[in-house]
């Protein structure tokens, strides 16, 4: 009996080391599909202009719950900042290298706070909520100055709100599904 | 009792007269010749009820380990230093022989059991235990149940609002929104305790000294976030 008593109260003290997962993490993760769109040109010549578009609702699913998730009531942010890379194919390293791209020659919407200092691989992009107020959109183009081959990084964009403590932040991660049928590689001839 | 205890004494007892008994009555006469200093009489009236009771407490203690004992297996038992914090708790005690015991407490925190712990901040949120299950095991050793030194092993279930959460709640078109608040949730943790046990008044009155630490444990996180528990001068009824 002793030995059935304390078995049972060594059990109930060793589920209490279970803990509930308290992370205290602010930030609310979500994913995307196919949310950008572009030409699909595979050659241009130099001089054009390659333009690409972001567009996702301000409602998205979020695993685990059956509603969708307001963005934009649950942040108050009309933007969204995201990164976006350029790769050009090297010869020297027989592989695709990012390159760092004058902002001049990026045309589209840009975060607008003067503190934040873009990077060298046009980080200070945004999408805006539109005027009916129910989608994100950027619409952005790029001017071609050189040729040779080169890469669009638009796969894996995490659309963040930019960082102001005790406020609720999102990142929204992206990809392309295997539908997809985005053509990022593209060449620049004289 | 006292009267009683005072002409059953014993030569253990005789011996903590010899050493108390001046001191107590030194307080007094120093007390009656100081008129300088008025705080100074108060001090050391202080200081000799404290020789009082340490006497009192003494002949309890030795008186309780000259007679024998009868033998309870139940007892219900309190925190006297817990209300100092706005806070109460209860345990429940159920021997198994003369050396180990099962038992759960529960607790309700106040706000100001807060300075009894060190897991107040956690991740710039603030963490605030509202309640507490603690289901123990206890050894006695060096003595018996009497008067004995206790080892105690404890779980813990804690109510806990933590502020400085993700809350997500629906609007009013049924779409989630998140903000920050308070989130309430249930954690669990495991604690070790130490202490001392007498028994008085026919062993039906318990009288505990004991130190506690529980800390939390989380998923995420191995972080130390302790708090004191089940730490204090307790009294038990036994029955």
């Amino acid at each position: 009996m002793k030995a059935v008593l304390i078995s049972l109260f060594v059990g109930i003290i060793m589920v209490g080391c279970y803990s509930y997962d308290d992370s205290f993490e602010r930030t609310v993760r979500l994913q995307i599909q196919d949310a950008i769109s572009l030409e699909n040109r595979e050659t241009y010549s130099v001089g054009d202009t390659l333009f690409f578009e972001v567009r996702f609702s301000r409602f998205l699913k979020e695993e685990g719950f059956s509603s969708l998730l307001d963005i934009y009531e649950s942040t108050d942010e009309e933007q969204l900042l995201y990164t976006f890379g350029v790769s050009k194919y090297s010869d020297f390293s027989n592989r695709y290298e990012s390159i760092a791209i004058d902002p001049a020659l990026v045309l589209g919407p840009r975060f607008d706070d003067a503190n934040f200092s873009g990077s060298l691989f046009n980080s200070d992009m945004v999408v805006e909520l539109n005027d009916t107020q129910d989608f994100y959109e950027s619409r952005v183009g790029i001017v071609l100055v050189e040729t040779g081959d080169f890469q669009l990084d638009l796969d894996f964009l995490t659309f963040d709100t930019y960082y102001f403590d005790n406020d609720v932040q999102v990142a929204i991660e992206h990809s392309f599904s295997n539908d997809s049928v985005i053509n990022t590689e593209f060449t620049v001839v004289e | 009792m006292i009267f009683r205890f005072s002409f059953g004494i014993s030569g253990r007892v005789q011996a903590l007269l010899v050493v108390m008994i001046p001191n107590f009555l030194n307080g007094f006469s120093i007390k009656g010749g100081n008129t300088k200093n008025n705080a100074k009489p108060f001090i050391l009236m202080r200081r000799s009820l404290l020789f009082l009771a340490c006497f009192l407490l003494a002949c309890f203690a030795l008186k309780a380990q000259e007679e024998p004992s009868k033998s309870y297996k139940n007892q219900i038992s309190t925190n006297l230093l817990l209300p100092i914090f706005g806070s109460v708790d209860f345990s429940y005690e159920r021997s198994l022989g003369n050396k180990f015991a099962v038992g759960i407490g529960a607790a309700v925190y106040g706000e100001d059991f807060e300075n009894l712990t060190i897991d107040d901040s956690y991740g710039g949120g603030t963490l605030r235990t509202k309640n507490e299950i603690m289901p123990f095991a206890r050894i006695y050793f060096n003595g018996n149940q009497n008067n004995s030194h206790l080892l105690e092993v404890f779980g813990s279930f804690s109510r806990v609002d933590e502020d400085g959460r993700l809350v997500r709640s629906l609007n009013d078109v049924g779409n989630g929104v998140y903000d920050i608040g308070v989130e309430s949730y249930t954690r669990g943790g495991f604690g070790l305790g130490y202490g001392y046990r007498f028994l008085l008044l026919d062993n039906k009155l318990a009288l505990e000294a004991q130190f506690g630490l529980r800390t939390n444990f989380d998923l995420n996180f191995v972080v130390l976030n302790a708090a004191l528990v089940r730490t204090g001068i307790k009294i038990g009824y036994r029955f």
